[in-house]
């Protein structure tokens, strides 16, 4: 877990984070959200010791960081920012080993784990392994970024907009990749993006700071249908709010029981860990205006109607 | 139509400076000036057929459709010209100082110099339209130069003026030649030494910046001789004051303030070279290495020197080639070198002296930049 | 002028002027010297020659140079820009001592071989500076020239060097601070210069001529130096750069 108590980082006088308390829970993705200039690059550079916060404890899993060296820190928390960072006179696999190397791994364990970074990114290590950052993708060069963060196995990953740069459909893919990772790795992720649509999609919970400041701290479903105030209501973007609601929340939240009076769904059945888009979607390709709702393990639990999506 | 117009221009002034340039001068002995001697009447009937065939196939080749061929057709015409010139300028020499008494000088001439320099540029311009690569440049260069060396060696040259002017003071030469590498070497040192941490310093603490390259920038700026005399009186006067010092060779004049001034010159464009280095390591490597745990030394030496490299190499080219032509000016303060055969030769109008420092210390600078371009080429080359 | 680069100045002439009748101050800083001031040219007369050559030198070899810089960067010598930038690089390997030397041979001891051989010097880093101060001048600035009409020639005129001038100035700059140093060693091939105290004092084992020259020259040289950072700055400005 970690633990922001009452921190405080000014610069030039203003209060960059400004007095911050918050809990990251262990093995979650926890992102932060909000506009540039509000704290969030800070706080994220504030948890590797990058940074020395003017007030407050931050600590991991009950240790203050003040008293790590933060060499010794840094080496246990991946880190990977927007520009990637990536060493360009170093190739792929001496890039991803770096930290082990830095832990003095023994070699074999070192270029076992720089195959297994590869292939769960995704990269042949047949093809990448000898390669120079200045011969890969953009996207390419990212997932080179996040291997290199997890190849020591650390516990927390820290991420600052890592996608920023990124077209459109490259983000996206690796956006799914890093929801896979965090759910086969079970690693604690904080993830920083200016992004709200990417802050719901990947995040088990959402931090929206403004000015320094906590604004709201709850997970995407509750963003949606409770924005804390006006500045989070107007950045999960007013209109379009609804839409988003669709993403977010889940057929299971609601659907109504069978045998709740409520008439009869035919045909294909949706899960209930769906999310209303794919749920409307579902009613709009075929054409019907209800769906029966089933399990993981395709038990019948019972019925949403269009009419359910609606309320907010 | 011309379809290589810097060829064409090239041949064109090798061919005007063979019309009405003297290509050798020809002296009874070394202090009066001599009789000119044209291109055709130097060469004999054979080499003259051979010289003309190249540069009628030189010029011819302007004209040609141009391609990866015709190209390699010119470099290797014009490298075997840059070659021959010099061997054909050597044998004249021994036939005509044959016909003369021992003490007659034959010397190379504008004529020899423009159409040697025309070889050369025009194999240089062959090699740039070929997109030739690092070893293909090196290789030209390295084999031009091997041949003369070897002919040097063996004695094609002997009878040049100023290969007699060096065999007279063999030792002599061979002293201030090795004279001069080391104040050079020892004052490039002696700047990477001071110069790189000064480099990483105005890096690291933008407040020392101004201060470092405001006060080197002052340095550089005041001219070489003027730097020599004014280190003269606090040198004398420290050697005065501490007789002990004299001992280990520091006084007014000689090698101490030579080398003082050279470190003083070269500190600039080494710390300017290890700043721009720096500089040129993108932030986010850097703050990258930082979030994993990267020491300072380690980020340094792992990380921010060898993306450095190539822009450090560079200033320590610039250094050593100022450094070499800045020694010639120490000789005039006791510090010996080839500067020393530059300003007697003026001072006693003896020319063939004066070559004998001026053409070496340029030979030396010219070494020095091409192995600094070689290193740097491999340098750029492992990313 | 900014109040350092006038302060300079003002010191330069005070110590031109004053040096004449710095005997006694001197003589007590070297007594061994019998005449402990230059006396035979006036400092005045000195720096007016040794400027002299400096303007000269620099002036043609500006002119050699920024033309030599225009013809690479148009259409018709393009196919030059790389023998005349190979030109200029190689020739600034050759140490200026040695190229002051070597013109000896060919043009005879005195000022006028100084003259020439500093202005082809100077020329080399003027090239090289005026053809990288051109090409850097941004495409898009020249599109939108060239779609405003603008001739050729206006297009050099109003919108090139204008905006290539600070790196033009830089390179001028090195040239004349260049010169300003080889011209001193232009005494010992018989020029009349700032180095000639220098060179004599050297010669004859009188430090007060070393002491002497050497101020001068070098406060000249710093001015100087100082002048062309502003002037420097002020192209800066005019052409919108960042200073």
């Amino acid at each position: 877990m970690i633990e922001l108590d009452h921190v405080v980082k000014r610069y030039g006088g203003r209060g960059a984070v400004d007095g911050l308390t918050l809990d990251i829970e262990a093995r979650t993705l926890c992102t932060f959200v909000g506009p540039s200039g509000c704290g969030k690059s800070t706080t994220l550079r504030l948890i590797n010791a990058l940074i020395r916060p003017d007030q407050g404890v931050i600590r991991i899993d009950g240790k203050d960081i003040a008293e790590l060296k933060p060499e010794t820190l840094r080496r246990g928390i991946g880190y990977v920012i927007q520009s990637i960072g990536l060493f360009p006179h170093w190739n792929v696999a001496d890039n991803i080993g770096t930290v082990p190397r830095l832990l003095r791994w023994p070699k074999a364990r070192i270029e076992a784990r720089i195959d297994e970074l590869l292939h769960l990114l995704r990269l042949d290590p047949g093809e990448f392994r000898t390669k120079f950052p200045h011969q890969l993708s953009g996207g390419q060069q990212q997932r080179v970024g996040v291997a290199r963060a997890l190849a020591a196995d650390p516990n927390i990953v820290l991420m600052d907009e890592p996608f920023g740069a990124l077209d459109p459909p490259t983000r996206e893919a690796l956006q799914g990749e890093i929801r896979r990772i965090q759910a086969e790795t079970k690693k604690t992720i904080v993830f920083v993006t200016h992004d709200m649509d990417e802050a719901l999609r990947l995040g088990d919970r959402v931090a929206v700071m403004q000015s320094g400041k906590l604004v709201q701290f709850a997970t995407p479903a509750e963003i949606l249908a409770r924005p804390a105030n006006d500045f989070v209501r107007q950045f999960v973007g007013g209109a379009d709010m609804s839409i988003r609601v669709l993403a977010v929340a889940r057929v299971a939240e609601r659907m109504a029981p069978d045998g709740a009076g409520q008439g009869q769904a035919r045909g294909e059945a949706i899960r209930e860990d769906a999310s209303l888009k794919e749920a409307l979607t579902m009613m709009m390709t075929s054409g019907r205006d209800a769906l029966p709702v089933i399990d993981q393990e395709g038990r019948r639990l019972g019925i949403i109607r269009l009419g359910d999506l609606a309320h907010l | 139509m011309i379809r290589n117009r810097v060829l064409f221009v090239l041949m064109l002034a090798a061919f005007v400076a063979a019309l009405t340039l003297p290509f050798l001068g020809f002296a009874p002995n070394r202090l009066v000036s001599g009789r000119a001697i044209s291109l055709s009447e130097a060469l004999g009937a054979g080499s003259l057929t051979v010289f003309l065939a190249c540069g009628a196939l030189l010029f011819a080749a302007c004209f040609m459709p141009q391609g990866r061929a015709l190209h390699l057709l010119v470099l290797a015409t014009a490298l075997a010209f840059a070659v021959f010139l010099p061997l054909g300028a050597g044998t004249t020499a021994t036939s005509l100082v044959a016909t003369a008494t021992p003490i007659a000088r034959v010397s190379l001439a504008g004529g020899f110099w423009i159409i040697e320099l025309a070889a050369v540029l025009a194999a240089g311009d062959a090699l740039r339209r070929l997109e030739a690569g690092l070893a293909l440049k090196a290789a030209a260069v390295i084999g031009v130069v091997t041949v003369l060396v070897f002919a040097a060696v063996s004695g094609a040259f002997d009878q040049l003026s100023l290969a007699k002017e060096a065999a007279n003071r063999r030792e002599a030469f061979a002293d201030a030649v090795q004279r001069h590498g080391f104040l050079v070497a020892l004052s490039v040192l002696l700047a990477l030494v001071i110069g790189l941490p000064l480099g990483v310093l105005a890096q690291r603490r933008p407040r020392w910046r101004d201060l470092i390259f405001g006060g080197l920038d002052i340095v550089q700026t005041i001219p070489s001789i003027a730097l020599f005399g004014l280190l003269i009186g606090p040198l004398a006067a420290l050697s005065d004051a501490f007789p002990d010092l004299r001992r280990i060779g520091i006084s007014g004049i000689g090698v101490a303030p030579a080398i003082i001034a050279l470190v003083l010159y070269s500190l600039l464009p080494m710390a300017r070279g290890a700043f721009a280095g720096l500089a040129s390591v993108p932030d986010s490597v850097v703050e990258t290495a930082r979030g994993m745990g990267m020491t300072g030394g380690q980020i340094l030496l792992q990380v921010e020197a060898p993306i450095a490299l190539p822009v450090l190499l560079s200033g320590l080219r610039i250094v050593t080639v100022q450094a070499i032509g800045l020694a010639v000016v120490a000789a005039l303060i006791g510090a010996g070198g080839l500067g020393s055969f530059v300003f007697l030769g003026l001072g006693q109008r003896a020319l063939d002296l004066m070559l004998l420092g001026a053409v070496p210390t340029i030979f030396m600078a010219l070494g020095v930049d091409f192995i600094f371009q070689l290193l740097l080429g491999i340098a750029r080359r492992t990313p | 002028m900014s109040p350092l680069t006038m302060a300079l100045a003002l010191a330069l002439v005070a110590l031109v002027l004053a040096l004449p009748h710095l005997a006694p101050p001197m003589h007590w800083l070297f007594p061994q010297v019998e005449r402990p001031v230059y006396e035979r040219a006036s400092f005045v007369e000195l720096i007016l020659s040794h400027l002299g050559l400096v303007l000269a030198s620099s002036a043609a070899a500006a002119l050699v140079g920024v033309s030599a810089g225009i013809f690479a960067t148009r259409p018709s010598g393009l196919e030059f820009a790389p023998l005349i930038n190979a030109i200029a690089a190689i020739g600034q390997t050759f140490p200026p001592v040695a190229v002051l030397a070597i013109s000896v041979p060919l043009l005879g001891y005195g000022g006028p071989p100084t003259l020439v051989a500093l202005a082809v010097y100077a020329a080399l880093p003027i090239t090289e500076s005026t053809i990288a101060g051109l090409t850097a001048v941004s495409r898009d600035v020249k599109d939108a020239a060239e779609g405003l009409g603008f001739s050729r020639l206006r297009m050099l005129g109003d919108v090139e060097l204008p905006l290539a001038l600070p790196i033009i100035l830089t390179g001028i700059r090195i040239a004349v601070i260049i010169n300003i140093g080889t011209a001193t060693i232009g005494s010992t091939i018989g020029a009349l210069t700032l180095g000639s105290p220098i060179i004599e004092g050297l010669s004859a084992s009188n430090p007060a001529y070393v002491l002497e020259g050497a101020v001068v020259v070098a406060l000249l040289a710093i001015f100087v130096d100082r002048l062309f950072e502003d002037g420097v700055h002020w192209a800066r400005q005019r052409s919108g750069a960042s200073p």
